[in-house]
């Protein structure tokens, strides 16, 4: 039902751009509230505010605003030192040693020390907490424990190489003696502090979240005193309030929409790779399925035009894959790789030595989460090559449920977001044996992905990683469709800018020019 | 009257008490929320330890007994979204939805009852002609065309009211009155229909003839017979506007039940739908129980039947 909503009210703000050339007035320098605020729109609801306990979709719009973590993911894609002043590690891999600064404050002004970090771990894994984050660290945490005020020890019941990326992606650090005097889990998320450089003030739900710049905040500043974030959940508002200046930023702009906010006086538009595919999730393990073949699976790339689809489809808010391992990644991305590219008469071939001379019939979900022309496009190329393919367009939340328990065969649209900047995420998520959104496993890949948990070394990874992209390529273990753009209007005043290859918002040093 | 007083509210406490049952059964067949809570990566043993924490793994109707208990000390159980009590994050909605319902219905009734009356009073007049106009676009496109239409114009181009948001009287007036108009449209045709029968029947004509002024004929006589399904509409109507303006709440950003319910189902946080829909039950059944002493009131074959 929204979904109809949307799509109408998407169709009736395209014709309403045509008929309106914006008067500009408000933007360009002229911030929504002041010079020391900045308002954001945010696209989807802000839940919980326990960055430990929210599942990392929501987390992302404020979670690196209040709090911090050992070590943390720098504009390069670097994993650098942040609450750790530096970290060793042991021979055989299972003990972490982290070193932490001794000048960094919680926003009650207690000073944060090891022990609120090995406690940080600990809520993580107590199941009473319920955290979403326990999954990635009870299968291999065995203990935490604080040596002295400034050390803390993780002790691993086994050797996990991305380790530290979990530690930076998933481990925010909360004061013990607050939060364990608070009545319940619960009880955190509605007065949360972190150590981060802003502190929280308000919630609205529905309408709002404040923040205000923590002044004893160890690292570099904000440029501003208050961040506001509004949720304005209909794509054509977010713009609107854009053009009048009513908010200085939004996340979430429609890629239709891109072309005329760039000719906007007073507007910059940022698109930026968030490191995440989209593809067509395939049930290969099904010997059943004309998929189960490698050269069907290689048609079904060839068979499609990605960058028309990017060009037209996304408005250019996108680019092409050459793996499952997006080409965002600081490292393990093998360069060698090109794009399928667009081969209808290959992947005709293809079919044919398949068996497959004159197509088959098939079927692929697509969840309301992605624009469904995405889809219809897919169709489309994949009946010039002869194969049907019916599309069953379903509720986010539905599709969710089945996606995550193998039911969304035979084919799905699908995204991998990275989480911990470690190309581990999609591999074993989606191109494993034992992966959650995978149906698909090659021997080859099992070995590869053994011997990378084995190794924390960045360039064994990066080596690892290298092999595993070649292998996934050749394979066609999914449809490869283009790595995911997040698109953003701001006030062409505002100092700031996305960081790239995640999906996370970093407004942490923002500021008016 | 006590008696009919006594009836009535027994029959809206099993009204509520059966709303609240279906939603809580149907809720539970849509899905299991726990692979909505859990990140992917979470094994099945994860998600059967969340459903034993939560009290999802008891049958049905144990969970449904548990929670009639629970709702006697006014405990509606947690969101898992928010980590708020579920009765918390309705009771903000309710404040901004009365306040856009009661808003645009009191739009509905002040415009589309007096020019119902005046076009029936005279048909195929000027004024008739107007609310006709109003009354068509009112009832042919549905509310969030207005509301976008009103964004550009008085928002975007003109700037004199904001484009979305929940505040002080400038984010109210164009939503109220896009829902506003859509139910003038209706209240204002049903009006005029009503009347016009109302006006041509014989205690009318004998009203007339005994020389009682047109005024008091239209407004004394008349209207008050053509009350009753005005009335009954006007009711129905709040109903619809508290929880269906879901395309008007996406197009303000107003933070409303209709959102929240549709948002809540889609993520299968039952205890912010079972405590919304019961509060909507509640409120709903209010207003009926209300509706239905005003027609006692209004007609006495009611109240001693």
């Amino acid at each position: 039902m929204t979904t109809g909503i949307a799509r109408h009210l998407r169709t009736l703000s395209l014709v309403s751009v045509l008929l309106a050339p914006v008067p500009a007035a408000a933007i360009g320098g002229k911030p929504a509230v002041d010079r020391d605020t900045v308002v954001m729109a945010v696209s989807k609801e802000i839940f919980n505010l326990d960055g430990q306990v929210t599942a990392s979709g929501d987390s992302q719009r404020y979670g690196w605003q209040l709090y911090d973590t050992l070590y943390a993911l720098d504009r390069n894609g670097d994993i650098v030192p942040r609450l750790a002043a530096g970290m060793t590690r042991s021979e055989d891999g299972l003990t972490y040693t982290f070193t932490l600064r001794t000048d960094v404050k919680f926003h009650n002004g207690e000073l944060m020390t090891a022990e609120d970090v090995a406690y940080s771990m600990d809520r993580i894994l107590d199941p009473a907490v319920k955290s979403t984050r326990r999954p990635a660290f009870a299968p291999v945490v065995a203990k935490s424990e604080a040596k002295d005020a400034k050390t803390v020890v993780f002790t691993l019941k086994e050797p996990d190489g991305a380790f530290l990326n979990k530690i930076a992606g998933y481990l925010f650090i909360v004061p013990k003696a607050y939060t364990q005097s608070l009545g319940s889990p619960e009880a955190f998320a509605r007065a949360p502090i972190g150590t981060g450089p802003y502190r929280f003030v308000e919630q609205k739900i529905g309408q709002f979240v404040t923040f205000e710049r923590f002044d004893d905040y160890f690292g570099p500043k904000p440029g501003i005193k208050r961040l506001i974030m509004r949720l304005i959940e209909e794509p054509s508002s977010r713009v609107n309030a854009l053009l009048t200046g009513e908010v200085d930023l939004s996340d979430g702009i429609p890629t239709a929409e891109i072309e005329r906010l760039k000719k906007t006086p007073g507007l910059t538009v940022h698109s930026v790779p968030i490191g995440s595919p989209l593809g067509v999730r395939l049930y290969a393990n099904d010997p059943s399925l004309p998929i189960s073949k490698a050269k069907v699976r290689l048609a079904f790339n060839y068979a499609i035009d990605a960058n028309a689809l990017i060009k037209n489809v996304l408005h250019g808010a996108g680019a092409p894959l050459t793996s499952y391992i997006s080409s965002y990644y600081s490292y393990g991305v093998n360069r060698d790789l090109k794009p399928y590219g667009y081969n209808p008469g290959k992947a005709k071939q293809l079919l044919k030595e398949a068996g497959y001379p004159n197509g088959f019939e098939i079927s692929i979900y697509s969840s309301s989460d992605w624009p469904k022309e995405i889809a219809e496009t897919l169709a489309a190329y994949w009946s010039q090559v002869g194969v049907k393919a019916k599309i069953q367009r379903i509720d986010y939340a539905a599709w969710s449920r089945l996606n995550n328990t193998h039911k969304s065969g035979p084919m799905t649209l699908m995204q991998m977001s990275n989480a911990i900047f470690d190309p581990i995420h999609p591999v074993t998520g989606g191109a494993s044996k034992a992966g959650t959104w995978s149906d698909y496993s090659n021997p080859e890949i099992e070995e590869l992905i053994l011997e990378a948990n084995k190794t924390a070394d960045r360039s064994e990874r990066d080596r690892v990683f290298k092999r595993i992209g070649a292998i996934l390529h050749e394979d066609a273990q999914a449809v490869l469709i283009t790595e995911i753009f997040y698109v953003y209007g701001a006030d062409s005043a505002l100092d700031w800018a996305p960081q790239p290859g995640i999906a996370w918002y970093d407004l942490r040093t923002i500021r008016w020019k | 009257m006590l008696r009919y007083l006594t009836l009535r509210i027994a029959q809206s406490i099993v009204t509520v008490l059966l709303v609240t049952m279906i939603i809580f059964v149907i809720i539970r067949l849509i899905g299991d929320p726990t692979h909505l809570m859990l990140p992917p990566e979470a094994t099945e043993a994860d998600r059967e330890l969340l459903r034993q924490q939560m009290g999802l793994s008891d049958p049905v109707a144990v969970q449904y007994w548990r929670y009639l208990l629970q709702l006697l000390h006014g405990d509606m159980g947690m969101s898992y979204r928010f980590s708020l009590p579920a009765l918390d994050v309705v009771l903000g909605r309710i404040g901004p939805t009365l306040l856009l319902t009661c808003t645009s219905l009191a739009i509905g009734i002040l415009v589309g009852v007096p020019l119902g009356v005046a076009s029936a009073v005279r048909p195929d007049g000027w004024i008739d002609f107007v609310a006709k106009a109003i009354a068509l676009f009112g009832q042919a496109a549905p509310p969030f065309f207005f509301g976008l239409i009103f964004v550009l114009v008085f928002a975007v181009q003109l700037r004199w009211l904001p484009t979305s948001g929940y505040g002080g009287p400038q984010y109210l007036i164009m939503p109220a009155i896009a829902l506003g108009w859509y139910s003038a449209a209706g209240l204002m045709r049903l009006t005029r229909s009503n009347m016009m029968e109302v006006l041509t029947s014989e205690y009318v004509r004998m009203a007339r003839i005994k020389g009682v002024p047109e005024r008091v004929v239209v407004y004394k006589h008349a209207l008050k017979n053509a009350a009753l399904p005005v009335l009954t509409f006007a009711s129905l109507q709040f109903g619809i506007l508290m929880g269906g303006a879901v395309s008007i709440e996406s197009v303000f950003a107003w933070p409303g039940m209709g959102k929240l319910i549709l948002d809540s189902i889609a993520n299968l946080d039952y205890a912010v739908v079972q405590a919304a829909v019961t509060v909507s039950a509640l409120m709903f059944t209010a207003i009926n129980l209300a509706v239905d002493l005003l027609y006692a009131y209004i007609d006495p074959r009611i109240r001693y039947a």
